[in-house]
């Protein structure tokens, strides 16, 4: 990074920052700090609802995950468009009418306070530990590449947020994820468009996709029923049917994204918006990192792409050699394949079918043999450093930015990262606060304080989560295997909560207690499974199991509550 | 369902924005799976 790098991205960040704490000063009532008083439009709610559920990882990671193994990660969305429609059908009519704060308030008016309080906890649970992770996986890939401590990289992303969450509420969210959510897709784009740039001039766009496909990267569907799977079109259609209604319908960090619109038809559009564009998003962000790819195939990829890692790795000699052995085969292999890929795109040009067959079955030994390649290079970095995540597709992308891109054009893709983690981090900071204030503190601690009280804490609650999640991420530190862990700590939570919230829309025979017992035995289900049968069963599909397990253990309690009522009556 | 009284824009009723959601999908899936045949 140069002088100018620093100005685009500080200047971008504080720009955002500062408009968003300026344009929501004032007093404000509970419904304004929590809801932004209602009044959001529709395409303020959809910016945010996207923005919120695009974190940081999401930019850094996807265009990684299509370089490394395809796009095939765009069927885990296909669920979303019609997770969308049921709940501007059933839950934002159902919010908006009851007036609620939070989606658990609702639980309360359905059953009883235990029900609402057991919702709320897990939501505490479930987000209280992402929170953290939101702000540090970025900070850690962040400090990788630019060499900077990992806990004052923590500090300054959780810092900023802080100052317009805690002052601004959910309208300062609200606003700033709109300019941070344009940034973002405008900064993407312009990174796609000069990979492309940077490809030999007679390779044309189309010839991106006939190359990627040719190598194995366009497997964007995929049919067979393989339950272990994680990324096929039916895992994505029923387990991320469930995981979005879940995330959606009952997560407070996206209910109250929507129940800031002004009325049912803006919330209700916010969403249909989102099931409209999501899966377009994040086709655009894979094909990044196929054009990425592509790009790799005429320029010589780095054989790790965290070179930090790398270069702390060869400060031992004898994995310093071998390295270095390995890094001579490695170019030999590359002039191999760029010549090889070079007759694979004339031969494209020419539809000379023979020819594409030919150089596709070279192409896949080269690729094996690279791939064995960097197998050895991770292999000698954790002789030389033991506990080290030798993982390097969240670095592909970033990687590429920081080597390739012009200066100003890197700051703005920092600034990127950073807006991401910030948006998604702003809304999960107000959302704990939200559910901690109405749900436990309002509820049960201190039923009678006035409307300025409950802002003032709502306030303090956001700053405590703010720095609640700073401390957190700084622990994750220390252990590397968290990153890992969130990925599935949503799936642990969201079937339970979802089961619940389906008993309360649809299962009207289901009463407190039944539903109360059903929400802790599945719970206890979910973890059984997660701790002693992980291997067999993908995690989306945990979604489904605790969703039904909460249905089917609360009617079997209710069940038996009736006939024994029957009996002493 | 829950009655409603706030009609949308565009379409007649609140089913017209449901249903394009939907069919936008299923052709979009259906884009990708062409996609996935012709190029691979």
């Amino acid at each position: 990074m140069n002088a100018i790098d620093w100005i685009v991205l500080l200047s971008t960040l504080l720009l955002i920052v500062a408009y968003g704490t300026w344009k929501t000063r004032g007093k404000k009532s509970m419904e304004g700090y929590l809801l932004g008083n209602k009044t959001s439009p529709w395409w303020t709610v959809c910016l945010s609802i996207m923005a919120t559920q695009a974190s940081a990882i999401t930019f850094l990671s996807t265009p990684g995950q299509a370089y490394e193994d395809g796009m095939r990660f765009l069927q885990f969305y296909f669920g979303l468009p019609l997770a969308m429609v049921i709940l501007s059908i059933t839950a934002v009519p159902l919010y908006h009418k009851l007036k609620v704060f939070t989606a658990y308030e609702y639980l309360e008016t359905r059953f009883d306070l235990k029900v609402r309080s057991l919702g709320a906890f897990f939501f505490l649970m479930l987000r209280g530990l992402s929170v953290g992770i939101t702000i540090y996986a970025p900070s850690l890939i962040l400090s990788t590449i630019l060499d900077w401590n990992i806990n004052l990289t923590t500090i300054f992303i959780g810092s900023l947020v802080m100052i317009y969450t805690v002052t601004g509420g959910t309208k300062a969210v609200s606003i700033t994820q709109k300019y941070q959510l344009t940034i973002i897709m405008g900064g993407m784009l312009l990174t796609g468009f000069i990979a492309f740039t940077k490809l030999p001039e007679e390779i044309s766009f189309s010839d991106t996709f006939h190359i990627a496909g040719e190598m194995g990267k366009l497997n964007l569907i995929n049919l067979s029923f393989d339950l272990t799977d994680r990324y096929n079109i039916w895992s994505g259609l029923i387990g991320g049917l469930f995981l979005f209604l879940a995330y959606f319908g009952t997560d407070q960090s996206q209910v109250g994204r929507y129940l800031a619109g002004s009325s049912i038809t803006e919330s209700r559009l916010g969403l249909i918006f989102n099931g409209l564009l999501k899966i377009p998003m994040q086709f655009i962000i894979l094909y990044i990192g196929i054009l990425v790819f592509v790009f790799y195939q005429f320029h010589q990829a780095p054989i790790f792409h965290n070179q930090s890692l790398k270069d702390k790795a060869i400060q031992n000699t004898e994995v310093a050699s071998s390295i270095n052995q390995l890094q001579k085969e490695y170019d030999e292999v590359f002039n191999v394949r760029k010549q090889e890929v070079a007759q694979l795109a004339q031969a494209i040009s020419s539809s000379n079918e023979s020819q594409i067959q030919v150089s596709k079955e070279k192409l896949k030994d080269i690729q094996q043999t690279e791939k064995d390649i960097r197998g050895k290079v991770k292999d000698q970095i954790k002789i030389a450093l033991p506990k080290a995540n030798v993982r390097d597709s969240d670095y592909v992308f970033i990687n590429f930015v920081m080597t390739y891109l012009p200066h100003g054009i890197i700051g703005l893709l920092l600034a990127i990262v950073f807006s991401a983690a910030m948006s998604s981090t702003a809304s999960e900071l107000n959302s704990l606060a939200s559910t901690a204030v109405v749900d436990i503190y309002k509820r049960s601690i201190n039923k009678t304080a006035d409307d300025a009280h409950y802002v003032k804490s709502s306030k303090w609650f956001t700053a405590g989560w703010a720095v609640f999640a700073m401390l957190f991420a700084s622990l994750a530190n220390q252990a590397e295997n968290l990153i890992q862990f969130v990925n599935i700590v949503g799936s642990l939570f969201y079937g339970t909560i979802l089961g619940i919230f389906i008993s309360a829309f649809y299962l009207k025979y289901l009463k407190s207690n039944a539903v109360f017992i059903g929400g802790i035995v599945a719970e206890l289900l979910i973890l059984y499974l997660y701790f002693f049968q992980r291997e067999e069963v993908a995690f989306l599909l945990y979604n489904i199991i605790g969703c039904v397990a909460v249905v089917a253990v609360a009617s079997v309690v209710q069940l038996a509550e009736n006939s024994l009522e029957k009996k002493s009556s | 369902m829950m009655h409603e009284q706030e009609k949308p824009p565009v379409f007649s009723s609140w089913k017209g924005w449901y249903w394009l959601v939907i069919l936008f999908a299923l052709i979009q899936m259906i884009v990708y799976h062409l996609i996935t045949q012709s190029f691979s």
